[in-house]
């Protein structure tokens, strides 16, 4: 069933703008996905900011951070103007989605009554240290992985679209103008309704792009 | 259908031993339809699963032994005496000495470039994670990509009636790691596979691990309302 899910998952390139995704169901589903996800130590080191439709002023911006960082990234001054006078940067969905979800680090205020028993006990926890949360970003963006991956097969059993951006600036002092993102960003994530997918706009060549064959991925360790 | 699948699924503390082993085949295709549906950017799927079957117990011991030496370091920053490793620890990692199947998630160089990568590459645009450099700066981009793997990975588990369990308490370096041979780059997560003897669930009902709850849902997850919204979270 996961599988027959997961299989109708495809990259949405432009949302349709029309579509009426009520709140409350994306409440709902982020719910059951927190409730179903697991987390090392149950801290979960992440926020999620969710960015409904009224928010376009935002999500301008953040498709601005992220065209600057294809920018920085490739060295090339103005990618919108050098790369993409026929077509916009697959990230462009930003500014079409219904919402935007960004995955932002968090540091844990006030452990459960279990963390603070342990670390009584001499157990030493990143997620509540400030000066060491940056160390738990790759774990933090492990679980953020699971989660996406839960609310990804849930909005599909909803009919609903969903892609990943990884494009974008990690420093907070380049996202001052979207002031809730005050500790690292994670990833972004789009919901809505698709208008256009990836999949219909690929020529020939783009159908070439394949991800690397199972046995490069799995290695079933026989030495 | 798929919360109520991912709602079976619970912590093992202990696999048990007595249990029928899994066929490698059933193994072998649970991955390559959690292969097939889980994304990565730009097609890139900078990581390697490497999968420890039941002969290998010397490498599970090998790596049960880098997680615990990893927690003594971890708590010898807490200035309190860590009085569980003196009383004797019963981690939740202790499942990869008994688990059947052991899942190592590492970083991968991206690459050989497919047709499609290999023009857009000739244009100027650069796939971090083909280099090395690029790879290691990409490291939390390919963490999220493993997470979507572990997870479908362990739906599709639950599906089988097979168990799985996650830890991420290792050493990070890889020099750390010289007694598996295979593992040349970060370790990136472990993951358990087998059936379940005792669950974590098991010693919540003995009154172990009370209180022991995830942050309130409200406490991560913000609807951003109006746009001077700053909260610091």
């Amino acid at each position: 069933m996961i599988h027959e899910t997961l299989k109708k998952r495809s990259y949405v390139q432009e949302y349709d703008t029309t579509a009426d995704i009520p709140e409350s169901l994306i409440d709902l589903l982020l719910k059951k996905t927190w409730e179903v996800t697991p987390s090392k130590n149950n801290f979960m080191p992440y926020t999620i900011h969710v960015l409904g439709p009224a928010h376009k002023r935002y999500k301008e911006l953040v498709f601005l951070n992220a065209l600057s960082k294809e920018g920085v990234g490739d060295e090339v001054k103005d990618p919108l103007n050098s790369r993409y006078t026929s077509h916009l940067p697959n990230y462009a969905n930003i500014l079409s989605c219904s919402y935007l979800l960004i995955f932002t680090m968090r540091l844990e205020t006030d452990p459960n009554p279990y963390q603070k028993f342990l670390i009584s006990r001499g157990h030493n926890y990143e997620a509540v240290n400030e000066s060491r949360l940056p160390n738990l970003y790759a774990m933090a963006s492990l679980e953020v992985g699971l989660f996406t991956s839960v609310f990804n097969s849930l909005l599909l059993e909803n009919g609903i679209d969903s892609s990943f951006t990884g494009c974008f600036h990690r420093k907070v002092s380049e996202w001052k103008d979207v002031p809730f993102v005050k500790r690292m960003p994670i990833v972004l994530m789009t919901v809505g309704k698709g208008k256009v997918y990836l999949e219909e706009t690929k020529n020939k060549l783009q159908k070439q792009d394949l991800r690397p064959n199972y046995d490069r991925i799995v290695n079933f360790v026989n030495e | 259908m798929i919360y109520e699948t991912l709602g079976k699924h619970k912590h093992v503390m202990k696999y048990d031993q007595s249990a029928p082993i899994i066929d490698r085949a059933v193994l072998d295709r649970i991955l390559e339809k959690t292969w097939k549906v889980t994304p990565s950017k730009n097609n890139i799927m900078a990581y390697n699963v490497f999968v420890i079957g039941p002969e290998h117990q010397n490498y599970k011991q090998a790596i049960y032994d880098i997680c615990s030496r990893n927690e003594d370091k971890t708590n010898r920053r807490n200035p309190i005496p860590d009085t569980d490793k003196e009383k004797g620890r019963n981690p939740a990692y202790a499942n990869i000495q008994n688990c059947q199947y052991l899942l190592v998630f590492t970083l991968r160089l991206g690459g050989p470039l497919n047709p499609f990568q290999q023009r857009q590459w000739d244009k100027g645009v650069c796939y971090d994670p083909c280099l090395e450099e690029g790879l290691w700066e990409s490291r939390e981009n390919i963490a999220v990509e493993c997470g979507l793997f572990a997870n479908t990975f362990r739906g599709l588990c639950v599906e089988e009636g097979i168990d799985t369990s996650f830890t991420a308490n290792f050493a990070k370096e890889v020099e750390l790691w010289s007694k598996l041979p295979f593992v040349s780059r970060r370790v990136m997560l472990l993951m358990t596979v087998g059936y379940a003897e005792i669950y974590r669930e098991d010693y919540k009902a003995k009154g172990i691990y009370q209180g022991d709850v995830k942050p309130d849902y409200d406490r991560i997850v913000k609807f951003i309302v109006d746009e001077t919204s700053t909260e610091m979270v």
